[in-house]
């Protein structure tokens, strides 16, 4: 029954190959259709948008949902985040949310 | 906080759970369901809304929280016959209510779309299927409220099912969940501090006023002489400023508490 859309950061990206995941972080430059995404724990993530490109990130910090497949992440859609949101506290969610998949996934 | 009558339960906490804690959920007794062998009736959540349709008497939303996905339902108010509504309200699900919202509910434009919501609201059984109905949905603003809940709904679940386990503890498995239990709570603190430290700072100045003005209030009282008590006094006493003694006693001068002697300057209680 698991619709999940696990909330995960940069260095667990390889466990999640082909699945939908939630990545947060600060928005970075444009290229074309991708755009960089910072991830909270200093990663870097290559956004494909040409999905949803008539949609516009409008903060500083989103969380992106989409596909995580050959090293690029395929937008589904987006969240903005607020600008005081603490990255350091939100990995440390992440791993404990690992820890305790069974409330998660 | 609402209390919700039951047949045979009444809960009263609010508990944070994640949209797979619900799903997994089976165990009810009455109609209200047990999580981590808990009554749960009221419940919030933070999630997404994907999907939004307009019924007659009620708007279901289709919420994702990065767990799962699940429908619930807010009745609408309206202004007049309140009461009346929302009794008939109570039993949507019942002969044809449900029926005719469903063939009236029309998709609509979703108000959150690429927001993040929190929602309190109750979940409860009806007819063998869980039903959840929205007390209040709001937008969330501060994205750090995001990772406040889960980490809360973390909290409360190994609060729940390790709390129970005493017996088949060892000790050292005790002192490595007590060390998971302080981290979380260090982390809600934070991330609680971190939103709130503006908030925590005008209650702190809030209070200390107050201390104030009770002191004042005391020492006028006090003062049984004809003449009464002087600014000057009062602030010698209170070891404040004239001017923050002045708009004191402005206060209980307008609330009757005190008046005013020989002159401006000089004050007695009324009691």
């Amino acid at each position: 029954m698991s619709s999940a859309t696990p909330r995960i950061n940069f260095k667990y990206l390889s466990q999640f190959e082909g699945k939908t995941v939630r990545i947060a972080g600060k928005v970075g430059e444009k290229q074309g259709n991708n755009v960089i995404l910072h991830t909270t724990d200093n990663g870097q993530v290559i956004v494909d948008r040409s999905q949803n490109l008539k949609k516009s990130y409008e903060t500083n910090n989103v969380e992106v949902l989409g596909v995580w497949k050959n090293n690029q992440l395929s937008e589904l859609t987006f969240f903005n985040l607020s600008d005081n949101f603490d990255f350091d506290t939100y990995n440390q969610m992440i791993d404990l949310s690992m820890e305790h998949k069974e409330i998660f996934m | 906080m609402t209390n919700n009558s039951n047949e045979n339960v009444i809960v009263r906490t609010i508990t944070p759970l994640t949209i797979r804690q619900i799903q997994l959920s089976t165990e009810s007794e009455g109609n209200t369901f047990k999580i981590d062998n808990e009554f749960v009736m009221n419940v919030s959540l933070v999630g997404t809304v994907i999907k939004v349709l307009d019924g007659n008497t009620y708007t279901n939303y289709t919420i994702d929280d990065g767990t799962g996905q699940l429908k619930i339902r807010e009745f609408k108010r309206h202004k007049q016959n309140n009461m009346e509504e929302e009794e008939q309200q109570q039993q949507p699900q019942e002969e044809g209510g449900e029926g005719e919202n469903k063939s009236k509910a029309k998709e609509i434009e979703n108000p959150f779309e690429n927001k993040y919501v929190r929602i309190i609201g109750n979940l409860k059984e009806y007819k063998n299927q869980k039903s959840f109905s929205v007390t209040k949905i709001t937008e969330i603003t501060d994205s750090n409220q995001i990772t406040t809940h889960f980490l809360e709904a973390i909290l409360v679940h190994l609060q729940r099912i390790k709390g129970t386990l005493k017996k088949e503890q060892t000790s050292s498995q005790n002192s490595q969940i007590k060390e998971e239990k302080k981290e979380i709570q260090k982390e809600t603190n934070n991330n609680n501090n971190n939103s709130n430290n503006i908030i925590t700072q005008q209650n702190t100045n809030q209070i200390l006023g107050l201390a104030l003005k009770d002191k004042a209030l005391r020492l006028i009282s006090s003062n049984q002489t004809s003449s009464g008590i002087s600014l000057q006094e009062l602030a010698k006493e209170l070891k404040s400023t004239e001017e923050e003694i002045r708009e004191i006693v402005d206060f209980f001068l307008d609330q009757g508490q005190i008046y005013i002697t020989i002159d401006d300057e000089h004050f007695r209680s009324t009691d």
